[in-house]
């Protein structure tokens, strides 16, 4: 048994993409740019599942260190466009896009750009919480492993440590964290998925309705987790619940029918709509 | 405004008396049912439990008041009966066959549920049709195997009886049950967890690796252990590609090799009663060989779970 597996391995041996630096495939932008406030600037994206185009012309500054919320009604195409902007869609058969997409300046759709590496600058919580069936420690430890992220054992325990407690998820699992994932309960469970993303140390959370599928207590408590995260990386959450746009979003993006509707700062875009129909959806009579 | 609602509950409910008469009736019919079901369920769980266990207490009985040392470690001298003094051959021929047959099907099993699994498409023509060879496979009665085994190896290729011309027609008989368990297994990972692993910046061959392996392998293990526990009980195949010896296994080709299921066979039938002793005792050591993979598979099964 574990000699074919090791068989396995031996014969699936992945091209190793850690060993080249961030570099290497332009993405290391430190320095090599003005940190300027913005670090996603999305212009002029469309986007289409085959001939259908859910997008048009999206153009949208994502600022560094804070919370952008993309709200909008159910199928207005927010989970199309946060996908975009870790190259989650390059899996899903049929999507094409047409557009700029730059990360630090640079375009991340460009060729030498190395999705694998984009994702651990860019990582990504789902709407269900999706924790893979083994331990607690080695769903944490899956990002850092398959990136050879660490040298030995201890360094490994300090990321799950760190990553665990930055999700605020240690002190509830510190005593069993070799228990498997799925005893968790859902709350829990996404908070897990958290420090999965935290743990290879991204620059940007991208998180798709990260509390819809939770109860009220577990919806604040990730709430007040990405309040925190904003303090030291970049979160772009998407939601269709407006009382949490309001409550986490320091901007807000309000997406209808795969346009962008209005765009500005948080308390602002909900007191003062520019837009008609930004101020239906406000007000609760547009669904 | 509860009190209120209540009303109107018992309100809408009071014209209706016949409804709570059909709901009750309903109810004891629905119970009925069950009984009914339940009474079936319990005896045929006896009827197919109640053979088994007889049987397994026959053999467990003659099998531990046969089993000694000289039946374990001296051979089988021919089917006369006279003298035939213990079963150290077919042991060793049996392990060694199924030995080198899971060798031969478990790497290439394994290895090509994963092709089917993860890197064949969903229209992949040359995928439909491995699947559907191995299905076929998986149907073709055992002594049709064997004979094919005994024109290609033992005849074709010239190795005469042999063991490696049995352990490879019966690891033709196991490949099926392992590659479609191994490529049901993973498919059964959800999109969800994979879609988690790329947005970690996995690649395919690591989630491959290091996720999707591991929570399918105790459906991968189950298919290896059925099939090898199908493949130890096999007769007809081995007739035809290993024949039978009554001495220890010396040479993977150009030697006859025995084993258990051929003691079984042929010595129950012998009027004589040495040999009808050997024939209880390798039945009791073949079931004692299933039971024990099956217990194994989920003790082990059972730990892996937990981790
Ligand atoms: N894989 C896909 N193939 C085809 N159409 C899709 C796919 N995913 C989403 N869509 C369509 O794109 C539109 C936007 O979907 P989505 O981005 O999921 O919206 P939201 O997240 O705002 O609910 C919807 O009309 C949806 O039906
Ligand atoms: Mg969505």
């Amino acid at each position: 048994m574990v000699l074919w597996l090791k068989k396995v391995e031996l014969f699936e041996k992945a091209p190793d993409s850690s060993s080249a630096g961030l570099s290497k495939v332009g993405l290391d932008m430190e320095g090599s740019y003005p940190a300027s406030e913005v670090l996603i600037r999305i212009s002029g994206l469309n986007a289409f599942y085959g001939q259908l185009q859910v997008l048009y012309d999206i153009s949208l500054d994502i600022k560094r260190k804070s919370v952008t919320v993309i709200m909008g009604p159910s199928g207005c195409g927010k989970s199309t466009l946060i996908r975009t902007l870790n190259r989650m869609n390059d899996l899903v058969p049929g999507f094409s896009h047409n557009g700029r997409i730059e990360l630090d300046g640079k375009d991340i759709y460009s060729k030498d750009v190395d999705p694998i590496l984009l994702k651990i600058r860019v990582g990504m919580v789902f709407q269900k919480p999706n924790p893979f069936p083994i331990s607690i420690y080695e769903n944490v430890a899956f990002g850092p492993r398959i990136h050879k992220m660490f040298r030995k054992k201890e360094e490994l325990d300090r990321i799950v440590e760190n990553s665990l407690k930055r999700a605020a998820l240690w002190d509830e699992v510190k005593d069993r964290l070799q228990a498997n994932a799925m005893s968790l309960s859902g709350g829990q469970q996404q908070r897990l998925c958290i420090a999965r993303a935290l743990a290879v140390q991204p620059e940007v959370i991208l998180m798709d309705e990260p509390a819809s599928a939770l109860d009220p207590g577990s919806t604040s408590k990730i709430e007040e987790l990405i309040v925190e995260l904003a303090n030291e990386c970049t979160v772009v959450l998407v939601t269709h619940n407006m009382q949490q746009a309001a409550r986490v979003g320091n901007e807000v993006a309000f997406l209808y029918k795969g346009r962008l509707i209005e765009f500005g700062e948080s308390p602002g875009i909900f007191e003062n709509p520019r837009n008609q129909l930004t101020e239906e959806y406000v007000s609760g009579r547009l669904t | 405004m509860m009190p209120e609602e209540t009303e109107t509950v018992q309100q809408t409910r009071a014209p209706f008396p016949w409804r709570d008469k059909r709901i009750a009736r309903n109810n004891r019919i629905r119970k009925l049912k069950w009984r009914i079901i339940a009474f079936l369920a319990v005896l045929s769980v006896i009827v197919v439990l109640y053979p088994l266990l007889d049987m397994l207490y026959l053999f467990a009985y003659k099998g531990l008041t046969l089993i000694s040392l000289a039946r374990l470690t001296q051979t089988t001298t021919g089917g006369t009966g006279v003298g035939n003094a213990g079963l150290a051959n077919a042991i060793a021929g049996s392990a060694l066959i199924i030995g080198m047959s899971s060798l031969f099907a478990v790497p290439l099993g394994v290895l090509s549920g994963i092709y089917l699994a993860e890197f064949a498409g969903e229209r992949d023509r040359y995928a439909g049709m491995v699947r559907f060879v191995s299905d076929v496979l998986a149907g073709v009665p055992s002594i049709i195997l064997g004979y094919a085994g005994f024109f290609v190896f033992v005849l074709y290729f010239g190795w005469g009886f042999s063991a490696v011309a049995a352990s490879l027609t019966l690891a033709i008989l196991m490949l099926p049950y392992i590659l479609r368990t191994t490529d049901v297994a993973l498919r059964k990972v959800p999109d969800s967890i994979r879609e988690g692993a790329y947005a970690l910046g996995s690649s395919k061959t690591d989630m491959i690796n290091r996720l999707n392996l591991r929570i399918a392998l105790p459906g991968i293990v189950t298919g290896i252990l059925l099939s090898i526990s199908i493949s130890v009980g096999e007769t007809a195949p081995l007739l035809y590609t290993a024949s039978f010896s009554n001495y220890l296994p010396s040479a993977l080709f150009h030697s006859p090799v025995g084993y258990l299921t051929y003691v079984v066979w042929t010595y129950s039938q012998l009027p004589f009663a040495q040999a009808n002793d050997l024939a209880y005792l390798a039945a009791f050591l073949l079931m004692l060989i299933v039971v024990l993979i099956n217990l194994v598979a989920r003790v082990g099964m059972r730990r892996f779970m937990k981790i």
